[in-house]
């Protein structure tokens, strides 16, 4: 039994590590490009949503790479992608590649039985100690946490940089590192040589670049193919910027420490109360969170249709003249027009730039 | 005196506004029925018409879909009108399914839309629990200022007449039947569908709705999935189009749709790969109104099925 997943930014990295841990053999789908996406849109019905499509390509070639189970997560809240499941079957099934699915649904809608049988039959039936996948699990989670926190820190980072590139380099060069790497503890021990690297380079205090907070939806924002390699454009332009939504933000959410995130969820704000389905409270959140922190733009990112932030996006001109924040909705398809978000992602920048220059100097 | 009396009410009565879209049909004998009963002076905005779908496509933001659009602008023709407006924010329907998240955001998306802070009835409504519906109405009886026996009462007699009330339609006595798929507001709001039943009829093809096959029905359709559907009108109408294709009494689907519609996205290639050979037409709708693109293709749809029965 081979497995194959969707890609979901980082979580091959994480999942890879899981399945070397538990012994579980699984085909990684190649990373998201230009062929999965043609593969996927000719397939895929033409209104639904770019991670769709882009799952679709993946598990068509994973399939034709000789997996054949199909492990996809799952929820039960109003967005699309809880409907995922069937719709990709039907799909693939029609076009002739078969495989066993595997829809891993939160505990909030199953229970924890079902979801732990669920799990467990990953395995085949073979019986294996709950303990070791706990075990397993609590490792890979601190991985994706620190190789997350080192993320974090460079692209705030990567601005002040004297020699522009070097922090990019070392970001990516860890992530290769972790991939390829025998266990957690042999990745753990690559994070932290990165990390210790990363404070050697050298930075310039005195510079004062803008500050920009990238939120939207979940999979555009960490899927870097999906949203035209953004966070390299915004790094290569010397713009600090920070990213809240991440594999260790949304483990946490949903497995880790999903009590809190029930209080969490109660919490008023003066722009959006309840939850509507996906994320879109925490974008509004976001944005608060932004004008709090003194940041001076805002970049929503989201694929076409997708229909919880478009609520969000509704509510963003009432959020940008209350608040006075700046912010640029970017909507991605499978048009793939590059040209067209660099000059729009500049032009914000631009602005940005020249407002803090002169607009409020002073302040 | 009584005169005296009677302008005095019209001057301090309060006035809500009730927007004539979305699920406004599905719920409109409820609605009436306990507005009557409370003797709340209420304005129902007009039919949709060019004005209003005009007005709606100014203030809603430009990816919502049709339908959305229409009911941004039933609200902003009640505006300037109205003390209250009345938003309904369905979170949970009858039978605890899911509906499409604008609704949940819908107070939100309209209030920024057409600029009103005040003056809006915004809270939660979950329709699958009796004791949130009433809770629901008592939230608005105290804004209202209404006594609480008197909703109460008001909201039995409504409930009744809701149940009363036949939904649906099932033709009879045409040449062909055909089921007639899409979410209430698109099917019975005969602007936004340019008067497609009306059409459907002078070929000669009647039509059913997915109300007028039984819930068992559709359940019993719609087991052989990996997941239970959560959204209302993915489970309506997947399972009736599949059961009436099964029971063969119909002789195609068509299914009306607004353009980038979330929900049809997947109800729809469900239903196409689920049904196998059989007539199925899509008509996309949006504020563009392209009434002639609509007609050619029911013709050469009605053209196919006759052309069917005859071979």
């Amino acid at each position: 039994m081979k497995i194959t997943f969707p890609h979901l930014g980082d979580a091959y990295i994480a999942i890879n590590l899981l399945c070397k841990e538990m012994d579980v053999a699984c085909v990684i789908p190649p990373l998201n490009n230009m062929e999965t996406l043609e593969k996927g849109s000719k397939y895929s019905p033409e209104e639904i949503c770019l991670p769709f499509k882009l799952m679709v390509g993946n598990l068509m070639t994973a399939i034709d790479n000789g997996a054949d189970t199909v492990v996809m997560v799952s929820s039960a809240g109003p967005c699309r992608l809880g409907e995922y499941g069937d719709l990709l079957k039907s799909i693939l099934d029609k076009n002739g590649y078969y495989a066993h699915w595997i829809l891993l649904d939160t505990v909030h809608d199953v229970g924890v039985r079902e979801l732990l049988k669920r799990v467990g039959s990953i395995w085949g039936g073979e019986k294996r100690s709950r303990l070791k996948l706990l075990r397993a699990f609590k490792g890979v989670y601190k991985v994706i946490k620190s190789l997350e926190s080192l993320e974090t820190e460079i692209h705030r980072l990567s601005a002040y940089e004297v020699e522009k590139g070097k922090l990019k380099k070392i970001l990516y060069k860890c992530k290769g590192d972790v991939y390829s790497s025998e266990g957690i503890q042999m990745a753990q021990k690559i994070i932290e040589k990165s990390q210790k690297q990363m404070t050697q380079v050298e930075i310039d205090k005195s510079k004062d670049p803008v500050k920009v907070v990238l939120t939207g939806e979940i999979f555009s924002l960490i899927e870097p193919f999906s949203n035209q390699y953004l966070e390299d454009k915004l790094m290569e332009m010397g713009v600090s910027f920070f990213r809240r939504i991440t594999i260790g933000w949304w483990l946490d959410i949903t497995l880790v420490q999903p009590l809190k995130r029930a209080k969490a969820m109660k919490k008023k704000n003066a722009f959006l109360n309840y939850c509507v389905g996906g994320y879109a409270k925490d974008t509004v959140e976001e944005v608060i969170q932004a004008k709090k922190d003194h940041c001076d733009g805002v970049i929503q990112l989201l694929p076409l249709g997708c229909m919880p932030e478009i609520v969000a996006k509704s509510i963003m001109p009432d959020m940008s003249e209350e608040l006075d924040i700046k912010i640029l909705t970017v909507v991605f398809d499978e048009m793939n027009g590059e040209a067209g978000y660099i000059t729009r992602i500049e032009a914000f920048i631009d602005m940005l730039q020249r407002r803090k220059k002169y607009v409020l100097y002073g302040y | 005196m009584n005169l005296i009396l009677l302008k005095l009410k019209e001057v301090f009565s309060i006035k809500v506004g009730i927007p004539g879209g979305l699920l406004y049909y599905r719920y409109e004998t409820f609605i009436n029925t306990f507005l009557e009963e409370l003797e709340i002076e209420s304005i129902f905005s007009t039919e949709t018409n060019k004005e209003i779908l005009d007005m709606g496509v100014s203030c809603c933001v430009n990816d919502a879909c049709l339908p959305m659009k229409i009911f941004h602008g039933h609200a902003a023709a009640l505006n300037e009108k109205c003390d209250y407006l009345l938003i309904p924010r369905i979170m949970k329907c009858e039978n605890s399914e899911s509906i499409c998240p604008k609704f949940c955001g819908l107070p939100e998306m309209v209030m920024s839309g057409i600029k009103r802070k005040e003056g809006v009835i915004t809270y939660p409504l979950y329709l699958n629990r009796n004791k949130e519906i009433k809770h629901y109405l008592r939230k608005i009886g105290k804004d209202l200022e209404i006594q609480e026996n008197k909703i109460m009462a008001a909201y039995k007699k409504a409930v009744n007449n809701h149940k009363l009330q036949i939904q649906g339609i099932k033709d009879q006595g045409y040449r062909f039947t055909i089921f007639l798929g899409g979410h209430p507001y698109n099917l019975y709001d005969r602007f936004a569908n340019m008067n497609l039943i009306h059409k459907l009829h002078s070929y000669g093809i009647g039509v059913i709705t997915e109300e007028r096959v039984s819930d068992n029905e559709k359940e019993a359709e719609i087991k052989p999935l990996m997941k239970k559907p959560y959204w209302l009108f993915y489970k309506n109408n997947y399972g009736a189009g599949k059961y009436l294709v099964k029971d063969q009494g119909i002789d195609g689907i068509i299914y009306i749709s607004s353009f980038s519609c979330g929900i049809d996205s997947i109800t729809i290639e469900m239903l196409k790969n689920d049904i196998g050979e059989f007539p199925f037409l899509i008509l996309k709708i949006d504020e563009h109104s392209g009434e002639a693109g609509i007609d050619t293709r029911i013709e050469a749809f009605a053209d196919m099925l006759e052309r069917r029965k005859l071979h």
